[in-house]
């Protein structure tokens, strides 16, 4: 039997990737300075907080994706608000259990990425629809907590979200502490090397041992871990916990990757790139927000770059 | 998406004799019969909650509003047939549907030329798909923030109304059966005699199923992408229209559930999220039956927040069963072997 389609591409990424969305965030920043009147080092490092919350949940989205099959986690926006929520309920909004709410809400994360892992190794699902179904059992279980209202978190949480020392928050150094250790997870043991083998042909690492089944699960688990720690901190930051506080990040996580340069077709992970393509990403935002264009243009300009920078990107690949 | 990494096992089969052979015209399916069971069982706890559906004026009213969700599914059905997702047809039918109940009532060349424009939209998505080997979801998922932007921008706030003779275009009194059915047998007919008859129709099919063989038979794969998501903007088209002779009114949000909804109709219709099997009776009837659910559980005075779960459980649920009987048969065929 012969597999001609299957062929193991190189893991080599270019070492340099990270620098076009490093530069893209600069040049970015530049044209927000310039509407806005005067470089301002605050309002990079205001972005750069909003900026945490799509490099989290974006990270995760890339794990999955480059786990290959047309892998995405579209479960991502509603379970960072059933954390936040879980979480909230947990605590009551008072201090005393604090540590024990968030432990809640991060399990509450895990577990919903151990359902979608499931439906997708069990029933073969694929894993958009897999994802979705699981997003929307989540978003039900948010609609009936909430009772359409918001959630109130514990003060302490919101002190932490909102405390900042010459405009750099707690929440970047939490961000950087979090995504550091995915990057030691997925760099150091053979995580990262199934991972990539998974991506790359299926057949393939199958035949080489490697575990499958649970290499799928234990991704789906990072994101949703993930988009907890996003969902969480989010709700500190914002000061509540809202039902449609998670809608904007979807979209943001895809476009992070594909604005960081690494393939939607998976295989390959780029922490650094993806983290700089969620800078680039929240300063378009912050640029769209600055020069007041309509909401409607804002949206369309959004999706164009998406759909431009990934052809670009898939352009340069073949 | 058979083109992401890895072919299916009867694709790399195929490749192994490379020979201008007629493409199959039948391939095994499960049919539509799950969906036509689920109608009939939503059916008839319809009728017993409310015996005043049970008449022509009453099921029409049930019957009109499924009439988007039929369309959006079948065109959805359409681009997961040759192995893609579309995750922003909500937006689109909520596009198309901005567009019928504003330009098209006032100027019907210009609503015409704007419709005939998204089928355009439709075949640059499955341009951008096919040339550049990106995966559609990206594409579909970029492309739902240009529905929703032109949407808001034509119309900012919920509004417009629909043409008069568009509004009377579906509540019309037909014989014997009411007016939706016509419709929704019709959309199935042309799907049906499209996909499964049509000598081109095999060729799409062929595109989801077995990429090789339909290079093999010397049919370009770019021409008939391009003619799928044709097909799926002409669907979208009829989706947004319905939409506008059942609400009378232009809002881009008001369809952006229909995305979740269409993948679980056409799974539970009998198709194959791989692509390359399309049961049109079947989705049909899926679309009709998860859009008398929702009327269902609103009789029951169960919390429309319960909607969007259930809709979740029914999807996860008949993929398990599918799973559960293609083990059994498994089991029991290596038995008698």
């Amino acid at each position: 039997m012969k597999f001609e389609s299957v062929s193991l591409q190189r893991v080599n990424l270019s070492k340099l990737r990270w620098v076009f969305p490093l530069g893209a965030s600069l040049l970015l920043w530049m044209v927000a300075s310039g509407i806005s009147g005067g470089v301002s080092v605050n309002l990079l490092l205001d972005n750069l907080t909003v900026a945490c919350f799509v490099a989290l949940v974006a990270v995760g989205q890339m794990l999955v994706v480059a786990a290959g099959d047309g892998s995405f986690d579209l479960s991502i926006p509603y379970v960072m608000t059933l954390a936040a929520y879980v979480s909230g309920k947990t605590s009551g909004g008072v201090n005393t259990h604090l540590l024990v709410a968030i432990v809640v809400g991060l399990v509450v994360g895990m577990a919903a990425g151990a359902f979608n892992g499931a439906l997708v190794v069990g029933p073969g699902l694929p894993p958009i629809v897999a994802t979705l179904a699981t997003g929307y059992i989540a978003y039900t279980i948010i609609l009936l907590m909430g009772n359409g209202s918001q959630v109130i978190v514990a003060p302490g949480l919101i002190s932490f979200g909102q405390h900042s020392w010459h405009g750099l928050t707690l929440v970047v150094l939490a961000a950087v502490i979090v995504l550091a250790g995915v990057a030691l997870l997925r760099g150091q043991g053979r995580y990262g090397m199934y991972l990539h083998a998974l991506g790359q042909s299926r057949p393939a690492a199958a035949l080489a041992n490697v575990p499958v089944k649970r290499v799928i699960v234990l991704t789906f688990v990072i994101s949703g871990l993930l988009a907890a720690v996003a969902g969480i901190l989010l709700s500190g930051f914002a000061g509540g916990a809202f039902a449609d506080m998670g809608d904007t990040y979807l979209i943001a996580s895809v476009a992070a990757i594909v604005v960081g340069g690494t393939s939607v077709r998976g295989g390959e992970s780029a922490i650094g790139a993806t983290v700089f393509g969620a800078t680039t990403i929240s300063l378009l935002a912050a640029v769209l927000e600055l020069s007041r264009a309509a909401i409607g243009v804002q949206d369309i300009v959004q999706g164009t770059v998406i759909i431009a920078v990934v052809v670009l990107v898939m352009r340069g690949q073949r | 998406m058979t083109m992401l990494g890895t072919p299916p096992a009867d694709l790399v089969d195929a490749t192994a004799v490379p020979r201008p052979t007629k493409l199959k015209r039948r391939l095994p399916s499960s049919g539509g019969w799950t969906a036509g069971a689920l109608l009939v069982v939503v059916a008839v706890v319809t009728g017993v909650l409310r015996p005043a559906t049970v008449s022509s004026m009453g099921a029409s009213l049930l019957l009109g509003p499924a009439l988007p969700l039929v369309f959006a599914s079948l065109a959805q059905m359409v681009i997961i047939l040759v192995g893609d997702f579309d995750l922003g047809i909500g937006y689109a039918v909520g596009l198309v549907n901005v567009f019928t109940a504003t330009a098209l009532t006032t100027d019907v060349w210009l609503g015409a030329a704007l419709m005939i424009a998204m089928v355009l939209a439709y075949v640059a998505m499955g341009a951008i798909v096919e040339l550049f080997h990106v995966p559609a979801i990206v594409v579909t998922l970029g492309a739902s923030f240009i529905w929703l932007g032109v949407g808001l921008t034509v119309q900012p706030t919920p509004g417009g109304t629909a043409a008069g003779w568009l509004e009377t275009a579906t509540n019309g009194t037909w014989p014997v059966i009411p007016e939706p059915v016509y419709i929704m047998a019709a959309g199935a007919l042309a799907s049906w005699w499209l996909l499964r008859r049509w000598r081109y129709g095999v060729v799409l099919r062929a595109l989801g199923n077995n990429r090789a063989a339909l290079e093999n038979s010397g049919w370009s794969p770019v021409w008939t992408r391009l003619g799928a998501y044709a097909l799926a903007g002409a669907l979208v088209d009829i989706a947004g229209l319905l939409t506008t002779s059942v609400t009378t009114s232009a809002d881009i949000n008001a369809s952006a559930t229909l995305t979740l909804i269409t993948f679980a109709v056409v799974v539970v219709g009998g198709c194959r999220f791989q692509g390359g099997i399309v049961v049109p009776a079947g989705v049909v009837c899926a679309a009709v039956a998860f859009s008398l659910l929702a009327s269902v559980l609103s009789f029951m005075n169960v919390t429309a927040a319960w909607n969007t779960a259930v809709e979740g459980l029914v999807l996860v649920a008949a993929v398990g069963a599918k799973w559960l009987i293609e083990g059994f048969r498994r089991y029991f065929r290596s038995r008698e072997a």
